[in-house]
């Protein structure tokens, strides 16, 4: 597998279809007749209702307000699909799996049989609809249809990279070489990780383990939009509900602007002042070279009336948040 | 040596207050003296865990731990019974009743509406 790096990958996104293997998601498969009113139970959007074919996501939460994982509900015929943002499968089902007692509820880790792979771009619907001869029509993110490429199952999943098309597919590990071989006769390319951040990062998508982890709770990530706040009682519930309600949220993420060369990597703190008021938690040098690009909290009280933060205490480099 | 008279194996307890309120509930759902309780835990509420009560009919599963108190036959699964062993189960119904209580020893924490619970 050639991949594409940065910048060729990137543009590969903008005007035809990267392909990557989603190694930072897992996939698990649910069954049982109680798994959605569980789910519901011990995450915040509702989701008891989900229809076959349809999806969304919601966010596993500590009883303090944690984030544990955000998860991607897909409903087929006979399972709903998971795709989680921890690569980890086994922490997500170990802790969905401490809350099953009389449910029929089963949990199975499809990361060892199939592949997951994420196809992005412009072109993305198109190609698909070519292999597999189906009209995708407009799935919503991560609603989920079956389609069939060279005489096999392959069940399709929309991503949400924000105005980038998305698609997950499920592919069986034994044909994910031919498949990916066709994929790429159609006209994918494979992208590297480093582009696939870029993308990311520069459509705002929080990822597991940066931004997406139990330092934060889902209001200060930006989250409330797979938040119900009037479905009842989950888990976490009664402290999220008292940070929305008393406006009690004390940083946000933001999106950055980074003026610094130097700015490889995350976790730099942001200063103001010569205070620490915020951090880094992802960059990505954009495709000129030039600049960098940022997702970083910030504490609330600070961006009252300020947009631009500095990456030493002494003031060197700059990062303005960016309203988009 | 010396043995502590008052240790038993923990249990649930069912006071009489519940008991009666049980009693008259069953009846009032058509049970004759055929009925069990059930009592068990289900993840959810903002604490964690929830409780889950009631009346059935007088067939436990294989794998119900089955308790006997106050006249009250009372089944549990073996899970929940870990998070409820040693509990009682009261009814409140004074001004700021709340029906059915569960003083629960294993709680380490609970919600403000008292439904869900922690350990």
């Amino acid at each position: 597998m050639n991949a594409e790096s940065l910048p060729q990958g990137y543009e590969i996104c903008m005007h035809g279809v990267g392909m990557r293997k989603a190694i930072t998601n897992g996939c698990i498969e649910a069954t049982g007749e109680d798994f959605l009113d569980l789910i519901n139970r011990i995450s915040t959007n509702d989701v008891e209702h989900l229809l076959v074919g349809s999806g969304t996501s919601t966010v596993l939460t500590t009883e303090k307000g944690r984030i544990i994982d955000v998860l991607a509900l897909s409903k087929t015929d006979y399972s709903c699909l998971i795709l989680t943002g921890s690569s980890d499968n086994q922490i997500i089902i170990d802790w969905i799996d401490k809350y099953v007692f009389m449910e029929k509820v089963t949990l199975r880790s499809l990361s060892d049989q199939f592949l997951l792979l994420n196809l992005l771009g412009p072109l993305a619907t198109k190609i698909i609809e070519e292999i597999s001869g189906k009209n995708l029509g407009t799935l919503e993110p991560f609603a989920n249809d079956l389609i069939t490429i060279a005489e096999k199952n392959v069940r399709v999943i929309r991503g949400n990279m924000g105005v980038v098309q998305s698609y997950f597919l499920l592919i069986p590990m034994d044909i994910a070489s031919s498949l990916s071989k066709i994929l790429i006769s159609a006209g994918a390319s494979w992208i590297s990780e480093e582009s696939w951040e870029l993308l990311r990062i520069e459509n705002e998508i929080p990822v597991f383990g940066k931004e997406i982890t139990e330092q934060y709770n889902p209001l200060e990530v930006g989250l409330e939009r797979i938040i119900d706040f009037n479905k009842g009682c989950y888990i976490g519930q009664e402290v999220i509900a008292r940070l929305d309600t008393y406006n009690k949220v004390q940083k946000r993420l933001v999106f950055l602007a980074i003026d610094d060369l130097s700015c490889s990597g995350s976790e730099r703190p942001l200063y103001l002042d010569g205070k620490v008021v915020g951090q880094i938690t992802s960059a990505a040098k954009l495709p000129n070279g030039l600049k960098y690009i940022g997702l970083g909290f910030v504490r609330v009280a600070a961006l009252v009336g300020r947009n631009s933060f500095t990456l030493t205490a002494d003031g060197q480099g700059i990062a303005r948040v960016t309203n988009r | 040596m010396t043995t502590n008279a008052s240790h038993k194996p923990l249990t649930i307890e069912v006071t009489d207050k519940a008991a009666k309120t049980l009693r008259r509930i069953a009846t009032k759902e058509g049970y004759l003296d055929d009925f069990a309780l059930r009592v068990g835990v289900k993840g959810g509420g903002c604490s964690g865990l929830l409780y889950v009560l009631a009346i059935e009919e007088d067939r436990p599963n294989e794998s119900d731990r089955v308790i006997d108190d106050n006249d009250i036959k009372v089944f549990i699964d073996k899970k929940s019974y870990v998070f409820l062993a040693g509990t009682q189960l009261d009814f409140s119904d004074g001004l700021n009743g709340k029906g059915f209580v569960f003083e629960n020893p294993n709680a380490n924490r609970s919600c403000g509406c008292g439904n869900s619970f922690g350990v």
